[in-house]
C-alpha cells in the first residue's frame, strides 16, 4: 500500500513563503493563523553559516501524536497515510496542539476548534497538488507516494532544526543540505545561535 | 453558485508583474492565483499575490471620501464625493485667480500602480496651466545613468537569457524574496553547468542558495570592480577585438587600472586579495558569463559609478552583445513601444514634451520635500497618487512637516497609509481588480489586460475616473480650465495605448491580450550590432559626459563614507519577501510571517548590548528615534543592522525617519534629478527595559 | 497400481477438493512410512502417521536447510532426497526428506520418517527406488497446494492487514461494521485487547510473522504488516491485570528465542495499554508504536511497555539542550572522574540500578568485593552531591542517566 510522503529540498527553497500565504488563504484563514510555516535555520557549521529554510505543516506521521491523545477521537489516518481531523467532533480542547512536535495542529479563532493541514487530500484525488505544492516557484517542496520500505538513499529523515521524529516518523524526507564557498564572512564572536526556531 | 474566472495582472511595482487568474463567486474575489499561460512566471506568484483577496476586502481598507479636521488628528470625517470633488475644484481656481498661474499646484506620482490608465493621473496634470512637478526617481536613477553613460542606452538581455549563462554573478540583489520566478531560471542554467555567485553585504536567501557567496562592505561594490579589472587586464582574460573596435577610453581607464592597489581594495572591500583574484580569473574564464546588479548597490553615494565599474567587467571580456552574457540591470526600453501614456512612464517622460511647455513647468526633485516648504509662488494644493512619501522618502519628520504646512493635501489610495495621515481629502481609489487597465512589465516584457473582475467596493474609483469627476467638477465652475478628456472611455484609452504593441504581435483585437497575453519583441540578446549611441558611438569606459555631471570620467568612485563615531552601526533596509515597500504589511497574514518587523542584528552586537532575540531597543540617531523588536542572526556582518523597507515600527512610526537627506552621485543624466542613498545611514541601539 | 496412477489419484483427490492431509495421507499408505509436511518455517501443517508408529512430534520439525536444483525436481530425480536426523531427550528419528521449492523459493517440506518399529529393530529399512520414485511424484502435487495456498493466504493477508490497518486509525464508520467483518474471519475483537508493535530486519519480517505462536489466552493472535512493522492484537479476556504481564512474557519469551534462531536481527517490541473495547484499539497501538521508539532511545530491550515510559516520555518532549545540560550538571563529574582515573564509576552507577540497588546483586554481577562496591557509590554520592538512598535524589540521577542515552541523536 503507498503512502504519502513530502519531500523538501532545502537547497532549492528561497524563504519566499509563497506556501504558506497559498495555503493559508485557501483554508480561508485571514488572521494570521497558518497551518504551514516557513522557518529559517542558521548555525555555525565548520568555515561556514548554514542558513536555510524549511517549510512544514502537519507531516502525516506514521505514529500521530495527534491522533493518540485526541480525547474526542477526531482524528484518522487514512489508508494513504493522510492524517485527518473531524472539525466536528473537536471540541477545541488544544490538548493535540500542545503534543504535536511540529506545532502542526492550531487553534482557529473563528470557530475555536483546531484546524490542521489535511493535504488538500480532495485535490490530490483529483490528481492536483496540494496549494502548498503547487505554489512553490523552484520545487523545493513535492509530495510523492511510495510504499513505506521504499527509502530514496539519496534523501535523509531530518535536518538540523527540524524537531524530534523518533516518536512520530513524520512522512517527510530532506535533501541533505549544501552550502556554496563562503568569502569574507566573519564567524568570529562569542555565542552559536539560531534563529527562529 | 458559479464561478466566475477573469483575467488580471498585478500592478504592483515589481519586475514579474504576473499575470493573474480571479476566480469570482457571486460579485466577490474568491481566489487569486497565477495564470500558468504567463511565460515568465509559469503562473507561480508570490505570497503577495495570493494575498489579494484579503487586500480587497480588508477592514481597513477606505471606501468613502474623508476629510480631515487637522492633519495628522486622525479626526477623519466621512464626506460625499461631490463636496469633496467640489471643494478641491474651488482650490484650483481660488488658485488660478490668487497668482494667475498654477504653479503653486504640486503633483508626487509614482509607482505604487503599474496600470497604464493609472498615468491618466500625470495626463490630467499636464494637461492644465504648468503646475509644479515632482520628478526622478528614488529608485533605480544612478543605475540607469551608470548604463546610459557606458553604452549611450540603457538595454538588457530577456530574462530567459540566463539559461545560456554559465556562470550569474548576481550583484546586490535578492531574487529569492524580489523575484522568485527568475530563481527557475537561475536553477536551470545551474543543471546546464552554470556556477552561480552572489556579492551581497548580506548572506542573503538568494546568497544562501549560491555556488559562491562573496561577503562585501556595503558600497564598495565599485571598488571590488576595479580590483577584478585590474586582474582581468594582469591576467591578459581582455577581448582585444572588442576592446580596439567598439570601446573608448581603455587607454585612460588601463592607466588608471595600473594604479591601485589590490592589498588596498582588499581591506577597501572586506575580500581577501586572493579571493579577488579567483573571483576575476572566473568570470574571465567562463564564457558566457553574465551580471545581473541589483537595484540594492546603485543606492549608495556612488551607486552610479559603482554600476559603471561593475558593467565595465562585461566589455573588458567581450561578454557584451552574446548570448548568455551582458549585464542584466534595468531597461526602459519596452514603454518605447506603446502609445503616449505609458511614455509617461519613462524616466525622461516630460522631456518628450515641447520645449516651451516643459521649462514652464517648476520641477522639485523627488523626495526633496523641505525644498517645497520654501517656494515662491509656495505650495497651495498637493496631490499624492499612488505613493507614500512619509513611509518612503528620506527623513520622513521633514516630509510630514511639509504636508501638515501645505494648505490642502489630497491622497488618492486605498488605505490610511502613513502619508494619508496628513492629508486634508483622502478620495478611495480602487484596486485593479475593480476596473479594467493593462500592464507592461519592464523586466520580461509581457503585456497583460486586466479585466474588471468586480464592482469597485464602497464608493471608490480607479484614479482615471477621478480625474475625470474632477475635470467635470473644475469644468462646471470654469468650462475652459482643463481640456482633459472627460469623456473619455478607458476601453478606448487601452486601445489607443496597446495599438503599436497589438500591430507589431499582429494581434487582432485588446481581447486577444486577455487569454494570451503578449510580449513586446526586443532584441532577447542587446548591442549585438555593438552600435552604442554613446557621444563616441563606442562603449564609453572614459565618459566626458560623466564628467558633465562632475564626476570622474572613469567609471571611479568616490571614498566610502567613513562610520560617524557616535552611531556605530550602518542600517540597511532591505526588502522583504512579503511586502512591497510600505504595501501589504497592514494584512494580517502577512504581519503575521516570521520575523518580518524586526530589527536584524549580529550576535555580537547581541552579545555587547546584552539583547536577546525579541528583546525591544530603540534604534536612534540624530534625526529620531524608533522602537522594534531584535531578530539575532549570524547572516550578517557585526556593524551593520538591517530592517525591512517600509515597515513601521511598534507604534506604526517609518524607519525611514533616522535617514537623513543624501544623494546619489548619479541620476540627473536621465532622470532629471539625482537619486537617494538608503544604504548610507548609521545609527546606534539602546535596549528598553 | 503402477506409477502414473499414484500421480493421477492425487491430482484427481485435488480436483474433487482434496488437499494436503489427503496427499500426506496417500503418500505415507503407499510408502508405508509417516509423512509430516511443513512450511518453509519447519512449522508442521500435516502428520499422517497411518502405522501408528511412536513417534513423539511437536509443533515444529526442523531440517537442514538446503536448495535444490528444480529441473531435477522436475524431472522426478530421487538423488535430491537427502537423509537427516532428528535428536531429542529420548529418542532419535531418522528420516528422508525434499525441499519443496519452486522459483527459488522454499515453500516446505515434505519429510518422510524411516519407519523404526520400536519392536522390531532399530535399523531402519532403507526406501526402496519405487518408494522415492513415489515420493518426487507426490512432492509435485505437494508443490502445486502449497504455491496456491501461498498466493491465497498473501492476498487474504493484505486484505485483512488493510482492514486492521483501518480500524487502528480510526478509519470506520461504526463498530457494527468492524464486527461484521472480523466475523468474516471467526476472529472475536470483543472484551480487553492489547497491542504489540515488533520491528526486526526487514527482510525478515515476513518470518516473524510466521513465528508467531498459535495461541495467547486461548485464541488465536491476530497479525498486520502495517508501516514496516508487525502488529499483533492478543486478547486479554478473563485475564485480570496483576496476570497480563506474566501472561504476555510467557507468551513472548518463547518467541523471542524463535526469532533469534531465524536471526531477524535486532528485535524491539513496544506493548500498549490494554484497552476494553474495539474503537479505543487505536491508542493501544499508538502506544505501543511509541514505546517501541521510546524502548530503543532508551535501551530497554527487547521488551518495552508503555506503561512504564510514563515520565520519560515527557522527559523526551523537552528540548534537547536542557536535558544535555541537566544530564552533565547531574553525571558530569563523575563522568570527568572517570576520564582523570580511568575509572568506571558510570558503569558502576548503571549496574547498581540494573540491580535494583541491591548490593549483593551488583558485586556478583561487577565481580568485585562488596565493600568495593560501598566504597565506589560512596565516591559516586561524594561526587554528585546525591543520596542514592533517597527516592528523590535517585531519581535525578536515574533520568541523568536515562538522557545520555539520548545523546547521540543528530
Amino acid at each position: 500500500m503507498k503512502s504519502i510522503f513530502f519531500e523538501f529540498n532545502p537547497n532549492r527553497c528561497l524563504g519566499c513563503r509563497a506556501c504558506q500565504i497559498a495555503c493559508t488563504v485557501n483554508h480561508d484563514l485571514h488572521s494570521g493563523i497558518y497551518l504551514r510555516k516557513v522557518t529559517q535555520v542558521q548555525y555555525k557549521s565548520k568555515d561556514q553559516i548554514a542558513n536555510y529554510y524549511l517549510s512544514l505543516s502537519c507531516n502525516h506521521c506514521a505514529n500521530p501524536e495527534c491522533f493518540r491523545l485526541c480525547p474526542e477521537r477526531a482524528y484518522r489516518k487514512r489508508r494513504d497515510g493522510i492524517v485527518i481531523q473531524d472539525d466536528k467532533k473537536c471540541k477545541g480542547c488544544g490538548v493535540c496542539t500542545r503534543a504535536c512536535p511540529f506545532e502542526a495542529p492550531v487553534v482557529n479563532p473563528k470557530t475555536g476548534k483546531t484546524i490542521k493541514c489535511d493535504l488538500c487530500f480532495d485535490k490530490l484525488e483529483e490528481g492536483d497538488n496540494p496549494f502548498c505544492v503547487a505554489s512553490c516557484p523552484v520545487e523545493a517542496l513535492t509530495v510523492y507516494k511510495r510504499t513505506t520500505y521504499e527509502e530514496n538513499p539519496d534523501l535523509v529523515k531530518t535536518l538540523p532544526g527540524f524537531p524530534r521524529i523518533q516518536i512520530t516518523r513524520p512522512s517527510i524526507r530532506y535533501y541533505p543540505v549544501k552550502m556554496g564557498v563562503q568569502i569574507g564572512i566573519n564567524l568570529d564572536y562569542p555565542k552559536e545561535v539560531k534563529e527562529d526556531e | 453558485m458559479k464561478k466566475l474566472t477573469y483575467h488580471n495582472v498585478c500592478t504592483r511595482d515589481c519586475p514579474a508583474s504576473c499575470r493573474l487568474l480571479t476566480e469570482v463567486q457571486g460579485g466577490r474575489v474568491v481566489d487569486v492565483k497565477g495564470d500558468p499561460l504567463d511565460t515568465f512566471t509559469r503562473g507561480y506568484i508570490c505570497a503577495k499575490g495570493y494575498s489579494y483577496p484579503e487586500r480587497i476586502y480588508s477592514p481597513d481598507r477606505i471606501l468613502y471620501p474623508l476629510k480631515q479636521r487637522k492633519k495628522g488628528s486622525g479626526n477623519w470625517e466621512r464626506i460625499s464625493w461631490e463636496q469633496a470633488l467640489d471643494e478641491i475644484a474651488n482650490k484650483f481656481i481660488t488658485i488660478s485667480e490668487g497668482y494667475s498661474n498654477l504653479l503653486p499646484v504640486c503633483l508626487d506620482r509614482y509607482l505604487g500602480n503599474l496600470g497604464i490608465l493609472n498615468l491618466n493621473v500625470a495626463a490630467f496634470f499636464l494637461s492644465m496651466a504648468p503646475i509644479t512637478l515632482m520628478v526622478g526617481s528614488p529608485c533605480v536613477s544612478a543605475g540607469t545613468d551608470g548604463m546610459t553613460l557606458n553604452y549611450g542606452f540603457c538595454k538588457k538581455p530577456v530574462p530567459e537569457d540566463m539559461l545560456n549563462s554559465k556562470l550569474i554573478i548576481i550583484w546586490g540583489g535578492n531574487s529569492a524574496w524580489t523575484l522568485p520566478q527568475q530563481m527557475h531560471y537561475i536553477y536551470e542554467a545551474r543543471k546546464n553547468g552554470a556556477k552561480i555567485v552572489v556579492i551581497d553585504p548580506i548572506l542573503t536567501a538568494t546568497a544562501a542558495r549560491s555556488d559562491i557567496y562573496v561577503n562585501i562592505r556595503p558600497g564598495t561594490d565599485g571598488l571590488l570592480a576595479l580590483g577584478m579589472a585590474k586582474i582581468l587586464m594582469e591576467e591578459n582574460f581582455l577581448d582585444h577585438e572588442f576592446m580596439s573596435g567598439y570601446t573608448h577610453g581603455w587607454d585612460k581607464y588601463k592607466d588608471y587600472l595600473t594604479t591601485i592597489d589590490l592589498e588596498q581594495i582588499s581591506t577597501q572591500t572586506n575580500v581577501p586579495s586572493a579571493e579577488i583574484h579567483k573571483l576575476a580569473c572566473l568570470y574571465g574564464n567562463t564564457k558566457p558569463a553574465t551580471i545581473w546588479i541589483g537595484l540594492g548597490l546603485q543606492r549608495s553615494p556612488s551607486g552610479g559609478q559603482n554600476v559603471r565599474a561593475i558593467d565595465s567587467l562585461a566589455a573588458l571580456t567581450g561578454n557584451i552583445g552574446k548570448q548568455g552574457g551582458n549585464v542584466h540591470h534595468i531597461s526602459y526600453e519596452v514603454f518605447m513601444n506603446a502609445g503616449e501614456l505609458a511614455r509617461l512612464q519613462l524616466p525622461w517622460g516630460l522631456a518628450s514634451m515641447p520645449e516651451d511647455l516643459k521649462n514652464s513647468f517648476r520641477t522639485i526633485a523627488t523626495g526633496r520635500f523641505a525644498e517645497l516648504n520654501n517656494l515662491t509662488p509656495p505650495i497651495e494644493l498637493l496631490w499624492i497618487a499612488g505613493r507614500n512619501p512619509v513611509a518612503q522618502d528620506q527623513d520622513s519628520d521633514t516630509v510630514k512637516n511639509t504636508l501638515k504646512n501645505i494648505p490642502m493635501v489630497v491622497v488618492a489610495d486605498q488605505f490610511l497609509t502613513s502619508s494619508a495621515q496628513y492629508a486634508d481629502y483622502f478620495l478611495p481609489v480602487s484596486s485593479s481588480f475593480e476596473h479594467e487597465d493593462a500592464v507592461i512589465s519592464y523586466w520580461h516584457y509581457g503585456v497583460g489586460l486586466n479585466e474588471k473582475a468586480i464592482e469597485p467596493l464602497g464608493e471608490s474609483k480607479s484614479d482615471f475616473e477621478i480625474m475625470k469627476c474632477l475635470a467635470k467638477a473644475i469644468k462646471k465652475i470654469q468650462p475652459g480650465f482643463t481640456d482633459f478628456p472627460i469623456e473619455s472611455d478607458p476601453r478606448q484609452c487601452l486601445h489607443q495605448e496597446l495599438e503599436p504593441i497589438l500591430k507589431q504581435q499582429e494581434i487582432s483585437s485588446i481581447d486577444k491580450l486577455r487569454r494570451q497575453g503578449a510580449r513586446i519583441q526586443l532584441s532577447a540578446v542587446p548591442w549585438q550590432d555593438y552600435s552604442f549611441p554613446t557621444p563616441s558611438g563606442k562603449y564609453e569606459f572614459y565618459s566626458l559626459k560623466a564628467m558633465e555631471h562632475g564626476l570622474e570620467p572613469l567609471p571611479i568612485p568616490a571614498q566610502v563614507t567613513a562610520k560617524p563615531a557616535s552611531y556605530p552601526f550602518r542600517l540597511m533596509v532591505v526588502r522583504n519577501y512579503a511586502t512591497l515597500n510600505s504595501q501589504f504589511y497592514n494584512l494580517p497574514n502577512i504581519r503575521g510571517l516570521e520575523s518580518n518587523s524586526t530589527l536584524i542584528i549580529h550576535p555580537e552586537t547581541a552579545a555587547q548590548k546584552s539583547l536577546e532575540h525579541g528583546d525591544k531597543v530603540k534604534v536612534y540617531n540624530q534625526l529620531g528615534e524608533i522602537e522594534m523588536h531584535i531578530s539575532v542572526s549570524l547572516c550578517l556582518p557585526h556593524n551593520i543592522v538591517v530592517a525591512y523597507m517600509g515597515i513601521p515600527d511598534n507604534h506604526g512610526e517609518v524607519i525611514n525617519t533616522l535617514f537623513g537627506l543624501s544623494e546619489t552621485d548619479l541620476g540627473e543624466v536621465v532622470s532629471g534629478c539625482k537619486g537617494l542613498t538608503f544604504n548610507d545611514c548609521f545609527v546606534n541601539l539602546v535596549r528598553m527595559e | 497400481m503402477n506409477d502414473k496412477d499414484f500421480f493421477t489419484r492425487l491430482i484427481y483427490g485435488l480436483i474433487e477438493g482434496k488437499d494436503l492431509p489427503y496427499l500426506a495421507m496417500k503418500l505415507a499408505q503407499s510408502i508405508e512410512r509417516p509423512v509430516i509436511i511443513t512450511d518453509n518455517i519447519h512449522r508442521i501443517l500435516v502428520f499422517q502417521n497411518p502405522s501408528d508408529l511412536s513417534h513423539e512430534i511437536n509443533e515444529f520439525f526442523p531440517v537442514p536447510y538446503f536448495r535444490i536444483n528444480e529441473e531435477q525436481l522436475m524431472q522426478g530425480d530421487p538423488t535430491v532426497l537427502s537423509q537427516g536426523q532428528l535428536e531429542s531427550d529420548n529418542n532419535s528419528i531418522t528420516y528422508s526428506y525434499l525441499p519443496l521449492q519452486t522459483a527459488g523459493k522454499c515453500l516446505g517440506y515434505c519429510i518422510v520418517l524411516d519407519a523404526c518399529n520400536s519392536s522390531i529393530s532399530s535399523d531402519p529399512t532403507p526406501l526402496s527406488e519405487k518408494d522415492k520414485t513415489l515420493i518426487m511424484q507426490a512432492a509435485i502435487a505437494l508443490l502445486l497446494v502449497l504455491k496456491n495456498k501461498r498466493e491465497y493466504s498473501l492476498g487474504q493477508e493484505q486484505f485483512r492487514d488493510e482492514f486492521i490497518r483501518d480500524v487502528l486509525y480510526n478509519n470506520y464508520d461504526s463498530k457494527s461494521n468492524i464486527y461484521e467483518k472480523a466475523d468474516l474471519w471467526h476472529w472475536n475483537l470483543q472484551g480487553p485487547m492489547v497491542i504489540l508493535v515488533l520491528e526486526c530486519k526487514l527482510e525478515k519480517i515476513r518470518t516473524a510473522r510466521d513465528l508467531i505462536p498459535n495461541s495467547f489466552n486461548n485464541q488465536p493472535p491476530i497479525s498486520a504488516y502495517i508501516n514496516n512493522q508487525l502488529t499483533i492484537i492478543l486478547n486479554m479476556k478473563n485475564l485480570k491485570k496483576r496476570k497480563q504481564r506474566t501472561a504476555l512474557n510467557k507468551f513472548l519469551s518463547p518467541y523471542i528465542s524463535q526469532l533469534e534462531h531465524y536471526e531477524t536481527g535486532e528485535i524491539e517490541i513496544g506493548v500498549g495499554s490494554t484497552v476494553s473495547a474495539v474503537t479505543d484499539l487505536h491508542l493501544s497501538y499508538q502506544e505501543a508504536k511509541v514505546a517501541l521508539e521510546l524502548g530503543k532511545v532508551f535501551n530497554h530491550r527487547p521488551i518495552c511497555f508503555f506503561e512504564e515510559m510514563g515520565f520519560l516520555k515527557f522527559i523526551f518532549t523537552q528540548p534537547a539542550m536542557e536535558l544535555q545540560d541537566f544530564s552533565q550538571r547531574v553525571l558530569g563529574p563523575i563522568i570527568e572522574n572517570d576520564l582523570e582515573t580511568g575509572g568506571n564509576l558510570l558503569d558502576t552507577l548503571r549496574s547498581h540500578i540494573e540491580c535494583k540497588c541491591q548490593i549483593g546483586e551488583c558485586a556478583k554481577a561487577l565481580y568485585v568485593h562488596e565493600n568495593t562496591l560501598r566504597n565506589r557509590i560512596k565516591k559516586i554520592e561524594q561526587l554528585t552531591g546525591f543520596d542514592l538512598r533517597r527516592v528523590d535524589h535517585m531519581v535525578n540521577v536515574y533520568i541523568a542517566l536515562q538522557v545520555l542515552h539520548l545523546g547521540i541523536e543528530t
